[in-house]
């Protein structure tokens, strides 16, 4: 290797130092490098410089060590070599939206009589992009999800997830031809586990049982997201909060439907009020650097925070469902470790 | 009384950057209009009309509020049109091929001229591109170019196949791509698209001696690619490295989708970003993506500039917000009174 030139991580491939090791983050391959501190200290301190200067900073101690860091970055595809570094700025990752709102969920259970109209009217007036509806009632028919999603029809919600029992002979056909919107739909409880692909929409089966909102909140690397919108988000703020206004099933606007504040009643209030809302919009700004544990951890960028299921149901504490221990590099649930 | 102040032409299917864009203009509360080729199509009814201030669009299924009036318009975008293959499915429809071939130009001459119309009457000084300059001529592209001491490839256009490989033995190889910007053919509904391709000595022999005057280049070895959305003489800047995977070594839009290219932010070096924005004033763009190519000898080789090019791709990579920069670049009109 010519070490007149400097060893240049992509911009897309970021380091991101936890308490024991370092994750480079792929944000455009989806995907993941540990790599130990040293080396993250060498790409975070001295970025743009040649290698001959970095391995002169070691007194020349290390030029093995640096030569086969280097070497292995280059290899992976994470790094280039160049004679003009400062042509390659990092990512801007600033984070901003034309929605007032980003994302929406609204849990439903028998008892639910929510005023649909009214709420997919305010999601359109704050420009929501997605709602994910969840039923956790025994049975759900066709044509109550049909009449559920008709005021969506109209407005500028691009796209619709829905999580629902399953119910045997559903017409999933007559669904998606109502609502081209729903692009994405879970059914639980089902005989076996199975995707169908028959229809432009995906129907996941699970035989999981999804009876309520206690089964959201898992944090584990096959759920990761790595990439720039995700990573951008989780750097300003949560990274599953940040933009959200849900209804719980009882009618209360919260942040998702499993958080403790309430801002309200959706038959009270509309949802533009609970928008401007602080102690509701406290949450969307929480970010992984402010959470016990997580922000000495390696992924605290691309896992996907929780702050509705937390240890000892802290505010600011690591998210109890996550086995992963930062300081041990260890994960106590052992299928959770993607390196098994 | 509608109040249309930014007018935007795109057409309805497959246009992700203008849907965002529209997001943002919608965020900033300016009201605007969304024309699309389709509306004007034989399945909508509307009528153009002159009065003493200029023509008036307005469309019978609308209340008479929506009618579009270009004393209102402040600024207008154009992006695309398209929508007029409704003219080969519903007219010139006899038996009689050179008849067709003659109803169907006609038409396609007519509905051209009341697109320009259309077009020529919203036509303010606030404007991001115009219909007149959005097919690119490659040829005058590199003219002017290397007028302005920009690099550009060797370039030839011949029909001859004694020229054609005079010319590529000078170089190690050389390419093939469209004179004008080509957006495709369809051959029993499956779609062709036309990349940048290699053009091997074989090639040349399977050639007849003389042959449709084609457009040939040398090959330029790269470092890497750049492609550069321009606006008003700013450049926004991606460096493309396609070099280490084979399939998209000649042509990055060859995706492959496995181990994607590198795109990341990139500065183009000041020197040949103001020739470059001479290059947009003398073709009069204030808008574009422009292809260079990073050669490996060190030299930055300008490719073309396209005026349409779909700025997504650079936009969502580099974080650029580029929908938000033209967003605002249209709202701003709204100021200036
Ligand atoms: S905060 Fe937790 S429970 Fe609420 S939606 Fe996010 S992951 Fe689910
Ligand atoms: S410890 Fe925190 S940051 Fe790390 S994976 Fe678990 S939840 Fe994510």
């Amino acid at each position: 290797m010519d070490d007149s030139k400097s060893v240049l991580l992509f911009s897309n491939c970021i380091p991101v130092k936890g308490a024991s090791r370092s994750a480079i983050c792929d944000l455009q391959r989806n995907s993941f490098q540990l790599i130990p501190n040293t080396l993250y200290d060498i790409l975070h301190d001295y970025r743009g410089k040649n290698t001959k200067e970095i391995k002169s900073l070691y007194d020349n101690e290390y030029d093995n060590e640096i030569d086969e860091y280097f070497k292995f970055l280059i290899d992976n595809e994470l790094a280039f070599t160049t004679l003009e570094p400062e042509l390659f700025p990092s990512i801007d990752f600033s984070w901003k939206s034309p929605y007032k709102i980003e994302n929406s969920i609204i849990d439903i259970d028998e008892n639910s009589c929510h005023p649909f109209e009214k709420i997919f009217k305010e999601l359109n007036d704050l420009g929501c992009k997605s709602v994910q509806l969840r039923y956790f009632t025994i049975n759900i028919t066709v044509d109550d999800l049909i009449e559920d999603l008709r005021p969506s029809l109209d407005s500028r919600i691009k796209h619709i997830d829905i999580i629902m029992p399953y119910s045997k002979g559903f017409d999933y056909n007559k669904l998606f031809e109502a609502h081209e919107r729903i692009n994405f739909l879970t059914v639980y409880s089902a005989p076996e586990n199975k995707t169908i692909q028959k229809f432009d929409t995906p129907i996941f089966y699970t035989v999981e049982k999804i009876s309520s909102s206690q089964h959201c909140g898992i944090v584990y690397p096959a759920n990761f997201s790595i990439n720039i919108d995700h990573f951008k988000e989780a750097l300003h703020g949560n990274s599953c909060l940040l933009g959200k206004i849900s209804v719980d099933i009882d009618g209360f606007i919260r942040n998702c439907p499993s958080t403790p504040y309430k801002s309200g009643h959706i038959n009270e209030i509309s949802l533009l009020d609970a928008v401007v809302d602080e102690s509701l919009r406290e949450f969307w700004l929480i970010n992984k650097d402010q959470i016990a544990v997580c922000q000495d951890c390696e992924f605290r960028y691309i896992c996907t925070d929780c702050r509705a299921f937390t240890i000892d149901n802290e505010k600011y504490a690591k998210p109890s469902k996550c086995s992963y221990d930062p300081y041990n590099a260890e994960w106590s649930n052992p299928s959770d470790n993607p390196f098994n | 009384m509608s109040m249309y102040m930014v007018l935007i032409f795109s057409c309805s299917e497959g246009e992700y950057s203008t849907n965002i864009v529209i997001d943002w203009i919608w965020s900033k509360n300016t009201p605007f209009k969304r024309l699309n080729g389709s509306d004007f199509d034989n399945s909508h009814s509307y009528q153009i009309s002159m009065n003493g201030e200029g023509l008036i669009l307005k469309f019978e299924d609308e209340d008479e509020d929506s009618e579009v009036n270009p004393n209102e318009i402040k600024s207008t975008w154009y992006r695309r049109w398209g929508g007029i293959d409704f003219i080969d499915k519903a007219y010139g429809l006899t038996n009689d091929i050179h008849l067709n071939h003659q109803i169907r130009s006609t038409l396609y001459k007519d509905f051209f001229a009341i697109k320009e119309a259309i077009t020529d009457s919203y036509a303010c000084d606030r404007s991001l591109n115009k219909e007149s300059n959005t097919s690119p001529n490659k040829l005058n592209q590199l003219r002017i170019a290397s007028n302005l001491n920009l690099n550009i490839p060797s370039t030839i256009v011949t029909s001859s196949r004694k020229h054609l490989l005079q010319f590529s033995e000078k170089f190690d190889s050389i390419i093939t791509k469209s004179i004008q910007d080509f957006a495709g053919l369809s051959v029993n509904s499956i779609p062709f698209a036309l990349y940048t391709s290699t053009f091997s000595i074989e090639d040349i022999k399977s050639m007849p001696t003389e042959f449709f005057p084609s457009f040939f280049q040398e090959k330029i070895e790269k470092e890497f690619e750049i492609r550069s959305f321009y606006l008003e003489g700013k450049f926004y800047s991606m460096a493309i490295f396609s070099q280490s995977d084979q399939k998209t070594t000649t042509d990055f839009r060859n995706y492959n989708f496995d181990k994607p290219n590198r795109n990341i932010p990139f500065k183009i070096p000041a020197g040949i970003e103001e020739k470059l924005h001479s290059l947009m004033m003398a073709l009069d763009l204030n808008c574009g993506s422009i292809d260079l190519i990073k050669a490996s000898d060190g030299r930055y080789v300008f490719l073309e500039v396209n005026p349409i090019g779909q700025f997504g791709m650079v936009s969502n990579p580099c974080n650029y917000y580029l929908e938000e920069i033209v967003a605002e670049y249209l709202v701003a009109g709204n100021n200036i009174n």
